[in-house]
């Protein structure tokens, strides 16, 4: 039987962002310095911070 | 979804122009140009028909011919504008059908202005000001005057949060920067920190520059920034105390030296 992919959260990639965010869908917001992963933002959402000019997120 | 445009119904009727923090619309009579041009270099060769151009790289900006009525009142026209030399923050707002609200057109410029005689026009007395860019205030983001009004003027009294009710679509990310003008027009122990914010999906949104402005005077303040803004970008208020009146316009940078296509 072939080994389930993990999901932990602990094992999730996480991104640590580098101004004031928030989601609109969930309506939390969050600050710089804090560190987020796929169950806070999209992924798309996530990669679009990391790749703009100055980012508003860095892959940690 | 981010507010739609109102399409051909910009009155002047609907317009409104702020300076410094103070609404002259009651005393506006026209303007003769908002000015958004590049100058012409000349790349014509000796053997060919057609005189072709690049734009020189310098784009000429400024309001003239802003005609007002003389009304001495405080913070009103003559009030604001009889000191020529004077620096300042102008946005000029395009209302569509109405009152102008989040995405509808608007010029600004950080500006200095220059030129106010005054004459008659018929029995009336007025005042005719020239606005141009003003080098104190300039920065390389300055080079856009022409955007979108991210907050229309009405009164603040709780949070306004950005996103798709009040977001401007610009149908695809820009990477030349950007300039922000805000005006303070009318307050009560207002209280707050004033946002521009940006998104790639209408969504979820992140902050692209921070107002010095809090909302407890009447004042205006511009911002800049360089490089990337997302596709949606919108205006966002964090209330602490109290209320205010606020506008705001916002205008993406322009690639500037494009060469022909």
């Amino acid at each position: 039987m072939a080994k389930k992919k993990s999901t932990k959260t602990s094992e999730r990639q996480k991104w640590e962002l580098l101004t004031s965010c928030r989601n609109n869908k969930t309506g939390k917001t969050y600050e710089a310095g804090d560190i987020v992963t796929t169950a806070d933002f999209p992924k798309a959402v996530l990669d679009n911070w990391t790749s703009i000019t100055p980012p508003a997120a860095r892959s940690v | 979804m981010a507010v739609t445009p109102s399409g051909k119904d910009k009155l002047t009727r609907h317009m409104r122009i702020y300076v410094n923090g103070y609404d002259l619309s009651g005393d506006a009579r026209t303007f003769s140009t908002l000015e958004n041009a590049f100058g012409e270099a000349d790349f014509t060769g000796w053997n060919e028909a057609v005189r072709n151009y690049l734009n020189d790289g310098h784009r000429m900006i400024g309001i003239s011919g802003f005609q007002a009525i003389m009304n001495d009142d405080t913070g009103r026209a003559w009030d604001q504008l009889k000191t020529p030399d004077t620096a300042g923050r102008v946005s000029v707002c395009f209302g569509g059908g109405g009152a102008p609200a989040a995405g509808d057109p608007a010029y600004h410029l950080a500006t200095r202005e220059m030129r106010v005689p005054q004459g008659f026009d018929g029995p009336v007395v007025v005042l005719t000001a020239d606005f141009v860019a003003d080098q104190g205030q300039y920065d390389s983001n300055t080079n856009n005057p022409l955007g979108v009004v991210l907050r229309g003027a009405t009164e603040i009294s709780a949070d306004v949060t950005a996103g798709s009710s009040n977001s401007h679509d610009n149908g695809l990310s820009t990477a030349n920067g950007w300039t922000a003008v805000l005006h303070v027009i009318n307050t009560s122990s207002g209280n707050y920190t004033f946002t521009i914010e940006h998104s790639s999906d209408d969504s979820a949104y992140s902050t692209l520059g921070t107002f010095t402005a809090d909302g407890s005077t009447v004042t205006s303040e511009y911002l800049t920034g360089s490089g990337t803004v997302n596709q949606y970008v919108a205006f966002n208020a964090a209330r602490t105390a109290g209320s205010c009146t606020v506008v705001c316009t916002f205008a993406r940078g322009y690639p500037v030296n494009v060469a022909a296509a």
